[in-house]
């Protein structure tokens, strides 16, 4: 179970663990740019 | 939250430090070398033989800027892309993503990341360093060797040197970092700063000694360049910036502030301080003064600005909360909180004193990066405080602070979009080179030709995103 404590914690660090994914997919690919080009 | 990290903790700092990284070298790597400011800067510097030729011709180029450091490193940079047959583009831009880790890493280390809270807080700081408006301008900023960061990784080295348990090395690498500093920008004299009020702070692993030969550095500096070499300071006019809401051009600005400058140097260093802290205004420019109606409804700015005054000022808030505690008495760690606090706050008084005739977002990146370390430290103390608190205002700061933690990694995703933008201009300034078009170019020499044309063709095949391909939407919610 997921305590109010805990959900705090992810709360705040969620968004930075996202944006470091993005990062590093983005360090190996750029296709998340190209998806958004009209074919 | 206050107990120490293990090993798979350890483990989890340098993998995300190591994503953001990646990410920034990766959007470096893929900009072409600029045309304006870079190319001219590498041209001149291709003139002479050696760093150390290259270095002391430049002491000529102008009568109010003295960096000599990078006509130097682009020399030997040349020369190694040269004698390694590197092409150009990828020895300048890997050399920035070098530059681009080293300050990731630094920043890093200089969180202190220790305890539990400390690990939640990470992520966020990361976030918020390169989400700062300030640190885009490190990364898009057109010299070929990005000063502006150069400034900001040895203000960081020499943090980290106050950090330490100090000793002869400290002492030997945070003098020759603000030597560096100063032969490289105007800005260097931050890294003086930093030492100073590091070791006002608390941390004291800068020597005295160390202290008073710094000192005596500067002071030196300061003989040379204006007694010597008789290069003053920018004065009204020698820069574009803003006022109010909208951009003066030089001669509007001599027209206005020339013979009473005063005014004019307080609003710019005032412009540079609340841009730090609160994302506005841009280069001196005010964009909520420039909301008016029209027939058709309310003229507003894109909604990036209020994404980003609205980030930093959820930012700037918990700054204040800390501080109010600090005074009071009722932090949970007040060392660890309030020696960030101190330098950051120097650190950013300063910029504001060396942004006095213009402002632009590169000036403040150094300050910018001591406000992010300072704001990671008061979300420490919220971290904690938010554990020991129950009710509606446990739940009221969590929210907050959530809400602050996604408007700061919204902008740091508009990072890597303002960098692809970045690249699509710089490939199609190359348009405009060789054979020579519109105004404004540099004026080519035949002797600047083959370096010139391989930089051209470095960009026309380098693989860029072009960012007017992409959704409308992105330039308005990410920005310029």
């Amino acid at each position: 179970m997921i305590t109010r404590d805990r959900a705090a914690t992810l709360l705040m660090m969620l968004p930075g663990v996202i944006v470091a994914v993005i990062y590093a997919v983005l360090a190996i690919t750029d296709v998340p740019w190209r998806i958004w080009i009209a074919p | 939250m206050k107990e120490p990290l293990g090993r798979r903790e350890l483990l989890a700092i340098v993998l995300i430090a190591c994503c953001f990284a990646a990410g920034a070298s990766r959007a470096l790597l893929g900009t072409p070398v600029q045309v304006s400011d870079a190319l001219e800067t590498i041209l001149r510097a291709s003139r002479s033989s050696t760093p150390a030729a290259a270095f002391t011709r430049s002491f000529a180029y102008s009568s109010q800027m003295l960096r000599p450091m990078g006509y130097a490193a682009a020399n030997a940079v040349l020369l190694a892309a040269q004698s390694t047959g590197i092409r150009y583009r990828l020895a300048f831009r890997a050399l920035h993503a070098a530059l681009a880790c080293v300050l990731i890493a630094l920043f890093t280390i200089a969180l202190r990341v220790r305890r539990g809270a400390d690990l939640v807080v990470l992520p966020l700081a990361l976030t918020m360093l390169v989400g700062m408006h300030s640190y885009a301008g490190m990364m898009r900023e057109a010299y070929p060797i990005n000063h502006f960061l150069e400034i900001a990784v040895y203000a960081l080295v020499v943090l980290v040197a106050a950090q330490s348990r100090g000793g002869v090395i400290a002492d030997v690498v945070a003098v020759a970092a603000l030597a560096l500093g100063l032969l490289t920008l105007e800005a260097g004299a931050l890294i003086w700063v930093v030492a100073v009020s590091a070791w006002i702070a608390g941390w004291r692993g800068i020597s005295r000694a160390a202290l008073v030969t710094s000192t005596g550095l500067l002071v030196a500096y300061v003989v040379w360049r204006v007694g010597y070499l008789h290069i003053a300071g920018a004065g009204v006019g020698d820069h574009s910036t803003g006022f109010g809401n909208t951009m003066l051009p030089a001669d509007e600005q001599i027209a206005r502030f020339g013979a009473h400058p005063l005014g004019f140097f307080v609003y710019n260093a005032c412009s540079a301080i609340a841009s730090v802290l609160l994302s506005e205004p841009r280069s001196g420019v005010w964009a909520l003064i420039g909301i008016h109606r029209t027939p058709a409804g309310l003229a507003l700015p894109p909604p990036s600005i209020f994404i980003e005054i609205a980030a930093s000022a959820g930012a700037t808030s918990v700054l204040v909360w800390a501080a109010a505690r600090w005074r009071r008495g009722t932090l949970d760690d007040p060392q660890a909180c309030a020696r960030p606090l101190i330098v950051a706050a120097a650190v950013i008084l300063a910029t504001g004193a060396i942004s006095y005739a213009y402002n632009k977002d590169e000036i403040i990146s150094t300050a910018g990066v001591f406000y992010v370390l300072a704001v990671a430290a008061a979300l420490r103390e919220a971290t904690i405080a938010l554990a020991g608190s129950r009710g509606a205002r446990r739940t009221l700061a969590m929210c907050a602070l959530a809400a602050v933690s996604v408007l700061w990694g919204w902008r740091a995703i508009g990072f890597e979009y303002k960098m692809l933008r970045s690249a699509t201009m710089a490939r199609n300034e190359w348009e405009r080179v060789l054979p020579a078009q519109g105004e404004g170019r540099p004026a080519l020499q035949p002797i600047d030709y083959p370096i010139a044309s391989a930089l051209k063709a470095d960009a026309n095949a380098s693989p860029v995103v072009d960012y007017h391909l992409l959704p409308h939407w992105m330039e308005r919610y990410w920005g310029e």
